[in-house]
C-alpha cells in the first residue's frame, strides 16, 4: 500500500459562492463509489463542507485543520474522521478557528505556507485521492493548499463576470506557489452553474479558458438539487443519481480518474 | 417534488439549523476578553465608584447621545458569582437604565480588586466632574491596597504633597464632612488642607469650633469664598484673642534692676504671676522667696 500514488486536489478560486464546496462533496463522492480512498480536508473557516458531510458540528471536533496546522504531527490521526455522511470519504474537520490560525501561521510558523504539506505527508500511500476544499481568500490557508497539491481545480461560476476578475489574482498567486511547489498542475477550469442557452455562460466560457488555459469538459448545470443535498446532508448521487447534476459530477470524476490514471495506480495495488 | 422528500428536506433543515446555532463557536475569543449583553439588572457598581453623585441632567444628556448614535464603546465589568461588577461604565449603565433598556453591551474581563480601584478612579480622575473630595475618599478607600503611599501616588500620577491634600478630607470635623458628602463640591483639596492645618495650629483653642461652624455656614450661605476661609477664622481669633488680653490683665509692674528689666508681675482676675529671669537672683535670695511664700501664706513648698 505504501507505494500507492496520493494525488492530493486543491479546490481553489477566492470568489465565494462559485461552487468550491459543492464540486469537493461531489466529486469526493463519485470517487469513493469508483472505489477510490478519498479523504476531504476542509480548510474553510465557514466550515460549509464539513457541516455537510461530517456527523458532528465543527465546534464539538477536537483536532480539526486549524489545531492540526498548528500542533506537532501526531495530532494527525486525531483529526481524521472515517465515518461520514458519506461513505468511503473521509474528513479533516474546518472550523472557524481557522480564521486566527492564518495570524498564528504568519507569526509563528518557520514556513507559513508550507505546514499543510508537512502535516499531511505521512498521508501520501494511505489516500488515493485527497481533497481540499479553500476558503474564499488568497491569503495563508489558500496558500497552504496549493502548496500541499499536485493538482488544482479553479471552479467558475459560469455567467458571472464578478468570477472571471478574481481569476487573475489567483493564476497569480499559482505561479508565485510554483517556485515552492513545482509540480502542481493546473486541471482545468470548472463550470459551475452553466446554461448553454445563456449568451453570458458562453461568453465566460471562452474567457475562462483564454484566462486560466484550460477548460475541465463537463458543465455542472443550475440545479436546487445543490442545496437540497445539502440541507440533506448527502452527497448528490445519494440524493437523486438520475439527475442532470449527479451525472454531470460523476462524469467529472471518471474524466479526472482518467486523465490522472487513479484507477490504473489503484489497481495496480487492489 | 415527491411529497417524503420535502418533508425529509423540511425536518433535515431545521434540525441542522438547530444544531448549528446551538454549537459553541466561541474560539476566536481568547478567554477573559468577550464582548456580550447583559441583562442590566445583573450588573453592580464598582464597590471602589468615586463618584457620590450622578448629576440626573448629565446623565439625561448621556442616555440621549446612547439612545442617538449607541452606546460607543462596551463597559468593563468582572463576573464575581453570578452577577457581574461594573470595573467602567457605571454612567453609561445609569443611562441605560434610564432609557428602559433591557441589556447593555459588555466587555468581560478578570481584573483584581487593586485594578478595580485604580479604573474606577482612573476613570474619573482626569475629568473635571469628579470633586476633590470625592477622589480623597477613594484614595482612602484603595491605600491599603498599596504598599506604601509613595505608591499609590505613582499608580495614579499624582505627588505626594497633592496627595496628602486629598487626605486632609478626613480629618476635617464631621459636620463638614455630612455637607461634603451631599455637595462634595463645596471645598477643594487645597482649602480643605488649609483647614486641616489651622486646626491643629489651634487645637487648644476653644473658640476654634465656633469660628469654624460660623465660617461655614457663610461658606454655605455664598457669602465667604471657600479661599478665604481659613483667613476669616484667623482674623476672629486674633480679634478674640486682643479682647481676652484687654479684660483680663487688670494690672502690671516690670521689676527693674540696675535699669534692665529683669522680670515683671502682672494681676488677672484669677492669677498673680510673678515673672523673674533666673539670673537676677542667686540660691540664697531664691531660698528666700521660698521661705517667704512659705510665711505669708503659711503653707509649705512641696516639690512636684
Amino acid at each position: 500500500m505504501s507505494d500507492k500514488k496520493t494525488t492530493v486536489i486543491a479546490i481553489a478560486n477566492h470568489k465565494g459562492g462559485c461552487g468550491k464546496t459543492t464540486t469537493v462533496i461531489n466529486l469526493s463522492a463519485e470517487l469513493a463509489k469508483m472505489g477510490l480512498t478519498v479523504l476531504v480536508i476542509d480548510l474553510d473557516p465557514q466550515a460549509n463542507a464539513s457541516l455537510h458531510i461530517g456527523k458532528k458540528h465543527p465546534s464539538e471536533v477536537a483536532v480539526t485543520c486549524a489545531e492540526l496546522l498548528l500542533s506537532e504531527v501526531e495530532k494527525l490521526p486525531l483529526s481524521i474522521h472515517s465515518d461520514t455522511n458519506i461513505e468511503g470519504v473521509s474528513l479533516i474537520y474546518g472550523s472557524l478557528a481557522l480564521g486566527t490560525t492564518e495570524d498564528a501561521l504568519k507569526d509563528n510558523a518557520p514556513r507559513p505556507s508550507e505546514e499543510l504539506r508537512d502535516k499531511i505527508k505521512p498521508l501520501h500511500g494511505i489516500y488515493d485521492v485527497i481533497l481540499i476544499d479553500c476558503p474564499p481568500s488568497l491569503k495563508l490557508l489558500t496558500s497552504n493548499a496549493l502548496a500541499a497539491a499536485t493538482h488544482l481545480i479553479v471552479p467558475v461560476e459560469s455567467g458571472s463576470q464578478y468570477g472571471m476578475y478574481g481569476v487573475t489574482d489567483l493564476m497569480k498567486l499559482v505561479k508565485k506557489i510554483h517556485r515552492i511547489n513545482p509540480d502542481l498542475e493546473l486541471i482545468g477550469a470548472l463550470l459551475i452553474r452553466h446554461d448553454e442557452r445563456q449568451t453570458v455562460c458562453k461568453l465566460i466560457e471562452a474567457s475562462a479558458k483564454d484566462q486560466i488555459g484550460k477548460l475541465i469538459d463537463v458543465r455542472i448545470p443550475t440545479s436546487t438539487k445543490v442545496n437540497q443535498s445539502a440541507i440533506a446532508q448527502m452527497s448528490l448521487h445519494a440524493l437523486d443519481r438520475t439527475a442532470k447534476v449527479s451525472r454531470e459530477f460523476r462524469h467529472l470524476a471518471e474524466l479526472i480518474a482518467q486523465q490522472l490514471n487513479l484507477m490504473d495506480k489503484n489497481s495496480k495495488h487492489g | 417534488m415527491a411529497n417524503d422528500l420535502k418533508k425529509m428536506l423540511e425536518q433535515k433543515l431545521q434540525q441542522n439549523n438547530r444544531r448549528h446555532a446551538a454549537a459553541d463557536q466561541s474560539v476566536e475569543f481568547s478567554e477573559g476578553r468577550e464582548y456580550c449583553l447583559i441583562a442590566l439588572d445583573r450588573l453592580d457598581p464598582n464597590p471602589y465608584q468615586p463618584r457620590r453623585i450622578f448629576p440626573k441632567d448629565e446623565l439625561e444628556n448621556l442616555a440621549a447621545s446612547i439612545a442617538e448614535i449607541g452606546l460607543l464603546e462596551p463597559i468593563l465589568v468582572r463576573k464575581i458569582d453570578n452577577r457581574y461588577q461594573i470595573a467602567a461604565g457605571e454612567r453609561r449603565w445609569r443611562a441605560h437604565k434610564l432609557l428602559n433598556k433591557h441589556a447593555i453591551e459588555v466587555l468581560i474581563t478578570s481584573i483584581t480588586d487593586s485594578d478595580m480601584a485604580v479604573f474606577a478612579l482612573a476613570e474619573n480622575i482626569d475629568r473635571e466632574d469628579l470633586s476633590d473630595y470625592e477622589i480623597g475618599l477613594a484614595l482612602r478607600q484603595i491605600e491599603n491596597i498599596f504598599p506604601t503611599k509613595k505608591k499609590l501616588a505613582e499608580s495614579l500620577g499624582f505627588n505626594r504633597e497633592d496627595m496628602y491634600r486629598y487626605f486632609s478630607f478626613d480629618e476635617l470635623p464631621e459636620f463638614i464632612r455630612t455637607d461634603l458628602n451631599s455637595n462634595p463640591r463645596l471645598l477643594s483639596r487645597s482649602a480643605a488642607s488649609d483647614i486641616k492645618r489651622l486646626l491643629k495650629k489651634e487645637k487648644d483653642t476653644p473658640m476654634i469650633d465656633s469660628c469654624l461652624k460660623e465660617a461655614w455656614s457663610l461658606l454655605l450661605a455664598n457669602e465667604l469664598d471657600q479661599t478665604k476661609l481659613t483667613g476669616y477664622i484667623n482674623k476672629k481669633l486674633k480679634a478674640f484673642r486682643e479682647n481676652i488680653t484687654e479684660c483680663h490683665i487688670q494690672s502690671s509692674y516690670n521689676l527693674i534692676q540696675d535699669t534692665k528689666k529683669v522680670g515683671n508681675i502682672a494681676w488677672t482676675d484669677k492669677h498673680i504671676t510673678v515673672k523673674l529671669n533666673v539670673n537676677a537672683i542667686n540660691a540664697e535670695q531664691e531660698q528666700k522667696i521660698k521661705d517667704f511664700l512659705e510665711e505669708i501664706l503659711k503653707g509649705k513648698l512641696t516639690k512636684v
